[in-house]
């Protein structure tokens, strides 16, 4: 059922008194099929919103490249290098393990992989929610500069995904799409540099992580992410 | 008996063999003794929110009720409604799942999912 039908029947129920419904519409979460909306950070819905450090992580990204943090997501990230794939023809749906080849993951729309050369691919897996196949997809790869990385493509046509974007962080790097840059790490755990960009057909994010910072290697993450946009859904 | 021992295969089967492994996945079941809408990534705890809509009959528009988990920081968000349903009792549930970013504050809904059945026992994969 689309979702959209539902709403309307939904503030029925809210009226009646006995739906959740009403406090996450006025809480301004985002809604099924909502679109990208861009919201000034004071507006932003709910749930602590904690402007001074996210105001205090731009600045510092801005004027020395990244935020100071520990960040355990480096860790993680730097480790899935390592990760063994299953071998081809491991096309169990069901299976979200990371798979050898785009093919055995079984998504519900076409996807050709990122423009990376293929021996710097480490596997395939599923993402997002499976309706006749997955809504979405990731892929592991490894770059000399950037380190370990993973790109997510959220195919929001099919998952009927939104989000809201605070306006103080938003740029268009990417095309001129939508995008939002966040690098943050420490000595001790790694960095991860991350774009995240969206249109009305996807949202993407591409993160990688290294134990060592370098200005320019948000540069080339935004170039590389420049040219899967090109590619993508 | 007979009941008892299908009762214990789902219970079996209700393990989190679907959660994303590299990535973030979302999924609702439905008459699987619960009925449940979860998000989950095993790598990692994120900041998420989950809702599920239950509807006592797959033709129904209005849902009979609905869970929602609030905002979690967890490696898997479940709105479960336990023992609920058995497989075949005809309910159906929509889930909504969100992340919030905490670095950079955006507030995304990944999706919906919907089910009218128990999934991986139901062999999910073919529907």
């Amino acid at each position: 059922m689309n979702i959209k039908l539902l709403l309307p029947m939904l503030f029925i129920t809210l009226n009646a008194g006995a739906s959740t419904f009403d406090d996450i519409e006025k809480r301004g979460l985002p809604l099924p099929d909502g679109g990208i909306k861009i919201v000034p950070l004071k507006k932003m819905p709910l749930l602590g919103v904690n402007s001074k450090t996210l105001m205090e992580a731009q600045r510092q990204i801005k004027e020395n490249g990244y935020y100071e943090v520990d960040n355990p997501q480096a860790r993680v990230l730097m480790k899935m290098r390592y990760l063994e794939p299953l071998k081809a023809g491991s096309n169990n749906s069901a299976d979200t393990n990371l798979k050898s080849t785009i093919n055995d993951v079984g998504l519900a729309f076409h996807f050709d992989g990122i423009p990376v050369d293929s021996s710097s691919v480490v596997g395939f897996a599923a993402a997002g929610a499976y309706k006749n196949g997955w809504s979405g997809v990731t892929e592991i790869f490894t770059d000399n500069e950037l380190g370990t990385c993973q790109y997510t493509l959220n195919n929001i046509k099919l998952s009927h995904g939104s989000e809201l974007i605070p306006q103080e962080i938003c740029r268009k790097d990417v095309n001129g799409k939508v995008t939002v840059i966040d690098v943050r790490g420490n000595a001790n755990s790694g960095y991860v540099y991350s774009v995240h960009w969206a249109d009305n057909n996807a949202m993407h994010d591409l993160k990688c992580a290294n134990l060592l910072f370098a200005k320019s290697n948000t540069a080339k993450l935004i170039s590389l992410a420049r040219k899967i946009d090109i590619k993508a859904v | 008996m007979n009941k008892y021992f299908l009762m214990l295969a789902v219970v079996f089967f209700s393990v989190p063999v679907e959660a994303g492994v590299v990535e973030l996945t979302i999924h609702s079941r439905a008459n699987c003794i619960n009925n449940e809408s979860v998000t989950w990534d095993m790598r990692w705890n994120r900041t998420y929110a989950t809702m599920s809509l239950h509807f006592k009959n797959i033709k129904n528009q209005i849902p009979t009720h609905d869970i929602f988990t609030g905002l979690e920081e967890t490696w898997r968000s479940a709105a479960v409604h336990w023992n609920e349903a058995l497989p075949g009792d005809g309910w159906k549930v929509i889930g909504l799942h969100w992340i919030k970013d905490p670095g950079t504050e955006r507030l995304e809904l990944i999706g919906q999912t919907e089910a009218i059945d128990c999934n991986i026992y139901d062999g999910w994969w073919d529907h």
